[in-house]
């Protein structure tokens, strides 16, 4: 599902970049964005807390059999914060949990990204999209093993 | 929702609200009696900061909001659904909390929501802005919460606005609640107040 | 009418005490820590989140080590704890075509484009004790065989069963209705149940629905308490990435990934004259890996679903209000357990009843109780 590990910036819609961004850092785990954090040179104290991050819920909605009627599953945690960056960016987080650290650094990095070149914004993006999805594909990779092969499945004289 | 209006509400809000809400039940416990109230790190131009913490601690995404025409701004708005989360409603009488602008524009306590008598909780609280307590227009309160009687005196109340109350309060268990907020400021006049204009 | 009970409070503070000392229990022993308990009694926190309906890894495995391993108390606190957290809004109906499934099987097809995965499943364990475990350390070998050369990676394709059958014609088809855009999605955390409920509210209640209650009832419909003659079209648990629309942002963002399952139920087909039969489906949903949970509410959710079938209501499992009203344990446990207040003047006015009409049968005259004894 997660392909978009395009580098090309041209016919992308700003906003299109933007949710890349947001959900990549919501995907990614806090020490690796406070590390990427620390490597753009974002200074907390450089941000205005518009929104102190807080803890809530989101409502996972489902559909009967997949693709019918919408129901209410049940709720899942989720953090959300916004700040204001000093170059007026409004940045926001939302991330599924509770670390209200993951949040804030989240909020920090949209802001940090809007105010950045595309070109280079694509490439962090990617690479962090990349790590998304292999630790994604390791960990459903791990019941391959498990997967019946029918053909070895024949009677021992075929040996 | 454009960006560069979105302000800070409170700056810390479990606290900030906290301390609100303390104030909005001592104003209840104690019709007629001004007490202070801290607003939030930033409001809207066009709301007290009384009013802001008042509408910041109270409405939630469950709660429809009716402004008054000169409130229902983008400003005002952005920071309420981007603070609460509250819808809004053009209906007065589906508001759970209302709120009228400094101006004089009359109460009509009648168009909002009075409650039912199975669930008189789900009267509309008006939220009325006012210039200052202590010089003005003056009534006297009694019954619960006040011992005797106390005097309020409100400069910049809505026309006609004691008459309109003790119409209101003449309907307790159903009515309006009402909030007077002025800058730094809040007063309680629920529906079980009874009004006396000398 | 209840009694203040007074006195209580130095006994209750002592309760609390002696609460706390027991769930530590002997000191010599380490302390289980809430990490281990999401890691290694997975199944555990996987319930107590889907009852909970409240999906918090580390959360359910707090609660999980406060309850000293009750599963209702422990989903009790992850109720409570819910009520304290404000709601942001509703995801966007989860893309369950995009689950990366770890487990995906049939019991309706063998050769499957995408295959049979097993899965971490218990399925084919032999059901005997591992004294092994008792000691530390037996994760040594029990780690998974090497993948191997030889092993091909699993693939994205593994398209949904029943959406094949309906593509054919052979199932009826998930469809929304109409109003799909428009309509209000039931929801009971914020209204009450009433009957008749929709099918979202039926799903809804089922999903946070008592594992225990609903397996029974899913097994009565198979020993004939009603009839739907299920088969396992699909099961699948695997995680899936949740989308959320910010307002101030105006558009979808990730959020995360969750693990579900989910149960596909194919069931008695249905035709006339005038239509051609179809099978039927229900439809199972859980938080993590609970799969007979799954399993049982796809079984229920098909039963209820008699008016819409034409069906007759027979038989326990397609009683609604029966069902809906005492799937919760939540809901159960606190009408049962509450028998545990004090009763007293309750009780003693029965008592005095129950004298005074034993002494009414006494003071009968003597004739009739020989005649009663003969």
């Amino acid at each position: 599902m997660m392909s978009m590990s395009s580098t090309d910036t041209g016919n992308v819609q700003p906003d299109l970049l933007r949710k890349r961004w947001i959900s990549a850092c919501a995907r990614t785990d806090c020490r690796h964005l406070e590390m990427l954090a620390d490597g753009l040179g974002l200074d907390p104290a450089a941000f205005d807390m518009l929104r102190p991050a807080e803890n809530g819920l989101v409502m996972v909605r489902c559909r009967a059999g997949g693709t019918g009627q919408k129901f209410n599953a049940g709720e899942m945690t989720v953090t959300r914060c916004s700040v204001r960056s000093a170059t007026g960016h409004v940045g926001h987080g939302y991330v599924a949990g509770r670390d209200r650290t993951h949040a804030e650094l989240a909020a920090r990095l949209d802001a940090h990204f809007q105010a950045m070149n595309d070109d280079q914004a694509v490439l962090i993006v990617a690479e962090l999209e990349e790590r998304i999805a292999e630790q994604a594909n390791r960990r459903q990779q791990k019941s391959a093993p498990t997967r019946v092969e029918f053909f070895t499945m024949v009677r021992g004289e075929d040996e | 929702m454009e960006q560069d209006v979105l302000l800070c509400g409170f700056g810390d809000p479990v606290d900030d609200s906290g301390r609100a809400f303390r104030a909005l039940l001592n104003a209840m416990a104690h019709p007629g009696t001004v007490f202070p109230v801290q607003g939030p790190k930033e409001h809207p131009a066009a709301l007290s900061d009384a009013a802001s913490a008042v509408l910041l601690t109270l409405c939630d995404y469950a709660t429809p909001v009716w402004l008054n025409d000169n409130l229902a701004v983008g400003e005002v708005h952005s920071y309420l659904r981007f603070h609460t989360g509250a819808p809004f409603t053009d209906a007065p009488a589906r508001a759970a909390f209302a709120v009228l602008d400094q101006g004089f524009e009359p109460l009509m306590a009648a168009r909002f929501s009075p409650g039912t008598l199975d669930y008189p909780d789900r009267a509309t609280t008006v939220i009325v802005e006012v210039e200052r307590f202590g010089d003005g227009d003056m009534a006297l309160l009694s019954g619960p919460g006040i011992e005797t009687t106390t005097a309020l005196a409100v400069t910049g109340l809505p026309l006609s606005f004691w008459e309109d109350m003790q119409t209101n309060n003449a309907g307790f268990p159903l009515g309006i609640d009402v909030i007077l907020t002025a800058p730094g400021e809040l007063c309680a006049i629920p529906r079980s107040v009874t009004i006396e204009v000398p | 009418m209840y009694v203040a009970v007074k006195g209580g409070e130095k006994a209750i503070d002592s309760a609390h005490r002696l609460l706390a000392e027991e769930r530590r229990g002997d000191p010599a022993v380490p302390e289980i820590g809430t990490d281990q308990i999401d890691a290694q009694l997975g199944r555990a926190v996987d319930r107590v989140m889907t009852e909970g309906a409240l999906y918090d890894r580390k959360l359910a495995a707090l609660a999980i080590k406060q309850a000293a391993g009750d599963l209702i108390e422990a989903i009790f606190l992850i109720r409570a704890y819910r009520t304290t957290l404000p709601r942001f809004g509703y995801s966007a109906p989860l893309d369950v075509h995009g689950m990366r499934a770890r487990r995906r099987i049939s019991a309706t097809f063998k050769d499957l484009p995408g295959g049979q995965v097993l899965g971490p499943t218990y399925d084919y364990t032999h059901r005997l004790l591992d004294f092994a475990l008792e000691a530390e350390g037996a994760a040594r070998d029990a780690a998974p065989a090497d993948a191997g050369a030889d092993v091909v990676e699993l693939s994205d394709a593994m398209p949904r069963v029943l959406e094949q059958l309906a593509r054919e014609g052979l199932i009826e088809d998930a469809v929304p209705p109409a109003d799909d855009g428009d309509a209000e999605v039931g929801d009971i955390t914020r209204t009450p149940r009433e009957f008749p409920a929709g099918r979202d509210v039926r799903l809804q209640s089922l999903a946070r629905g008592d594992e225990g209650f609903l397996l029974a009832l899913g097994y009565s419909t198979q020993r004939g308490y009603g009839r739907t003659h299920p088969f396992a079209g699909e099961i699948r648990i695997g995680e899936v990435t949740v989308e959320f629309v910010p307002e101030e942002l105006g558009f979808a963002i990730e959020l995360g990934d969750i693990t579900i399952t989910e149960c596909e139920m194919i069931n008695q087909f249905q035709g006339s004259a005038e239509q051609k039969p179809t099978f039927t489906r229900g439809y199972g949903l859980g938080f993590g890996q609970v799969e007979r949970k799954a399993m049982s509410m796809a079984l229920v959710d098909r039963s209820l679903r008699a008016d819409e079938l034409g069906e007759a209501r027979n038989a326990p499992a397609q009683d609604e209000e029966f069902v809906l009203s005492h799937a919760d344990n939540i809901e159960a446990t606190g009408f049962v357990e509450h028998l545990k207040l004090p009763h007293y003047v309750d009780f003693q006015s029965e008592l005095e009843l129950v004298r005074k009409m034993r002494a009414e049968h006494d003071a009968r005259p003597a004739a009739h109780k020989t005649e009663a004894a003969e």
